[in-house]
């Protein structure tokens, strides 16, 4: 407890503890953005290292999917005529 | 060329009557306008076919399009956020970095973040025994979050300049686009498929 308050000798308080706030609404913003944390049941006691981690492997697991879909994609290229079904694909996006 | 075939999709307007996303549905303007600019570099691309089917081209065109639909999210967001100007900074300089490599920094020293505090000594050590268990306690999560950020700031483009407000701001709508971008080339595979 003391060696915090002591790291935050050199910032002023006020401006810590209001960014300590910020950083707690931003992390519970993550919390219900990556699927691994907002459907089990533990969501809100979740620590913001966990919330954290879990937006990490969100990320890369994110990453990984635009590579396999991308390969998908590029071997479907020749049957892909996107002008005809520009306006079919953005129907579907809107009424999934 | 993959630049060139993304940003001359927007000399090419098709009729279309305007789609106004409505309160009900989830798919925001940007996605409808990332949904839009990939269709036309898709196009663009299936026209500009190379006659070779060698696993090498197949391979690089398969990362041409991968670069394209990171292009195409980034300028739907144009540069109102930090994540999409260090994506276009990025690949506007040509480079064949690749996304999963976490690589989207620029070459700088990596900022202690400033939540932490601006002190370089640590005041206790880690296995000390004479410490109390609350203060051993705060100092484990204070290094955990440190690392979490650090590998935070590597997967999120331009993350490693950001301070963590910035960085945790920038990654929840990094996050919400990606997720978008995603979404729209799976329905896009499935439609062909």
């Amino acid at each position: 407890m003391s060696s915090r308050r002591s790291r935050q000798q050199s910032s002023s308080s006020g401006s810590s503890s209001i960014s300590d706030d910020q950083i707690i609404q931003l992390v519970s913003k993550l919390r219900q953005l990556v699927p691994e944390i907002r459907d089990t049941r533990r969501s809100n006691k979740a620590s913001a290292s966990k919330v954290l981690q879990e937006t990490c492997n969100y990320i890369r697991s994110l990453n990984r999917e635009v590579d396999d879909l991308s390969q998908r994609l590029s071997q479907l290229l020749a049957t892909i005529d996107a002008d005809s079904a520009e306006a079919a694909i953005i129907r579907s996006l809107i009424n999934p | 060329m993959i630049l060139d075939l993304c940003s001359s999709s927007r000399a090419h307007t098709p009729n279309m009557t305007p789609i106004i996303p409505t309160a009900n549905n989830p798919a925001s303007a940007t996605k409808l306008r990332f949904a839009r600019r990939f269709l036309r570099s898709l196009s663009k691309m299936s026209k500009t076919r190379p006659s070779c089917p060698s696993s090498i081209c197949v391979k690089k065109r398969s990362e041409g399009l991968k670069m394209a639909a990171y292009w195409c999210m980034a300028r739907s967001v144009g540069s109102r956020r930090a994540w999409s100007r260090a994506i276009l900074m990025k690949l506007s300089r040509g480079r064949q970095q690749h996304p999963h490599h976490h690589n989207f920094s620029m070459k700088r020293k990596i900022r202690r973040p400033t939540w932490l505090g601006k002190t370089k000594k640590k005041q206790k050590k880690k296995r000390n025994i004479t410490c109390s268990s609350s203060s051993y306690d705060d100092e484990d999560e204070e290094e955990i979050m440190k690392r979490q950020t650090e590998k935070l700031r590597e997967v999120v483009p331009g993350g490693k300049l950001m301070d963590i407000c910035s960085l945790l701001e920038e990654t929840a709508h990094f996050v919400t686009c990606l997720a978008d971008q995603v979404h729209v080339m799976q329905t896009i595979a499935h439609r062909y498929s």
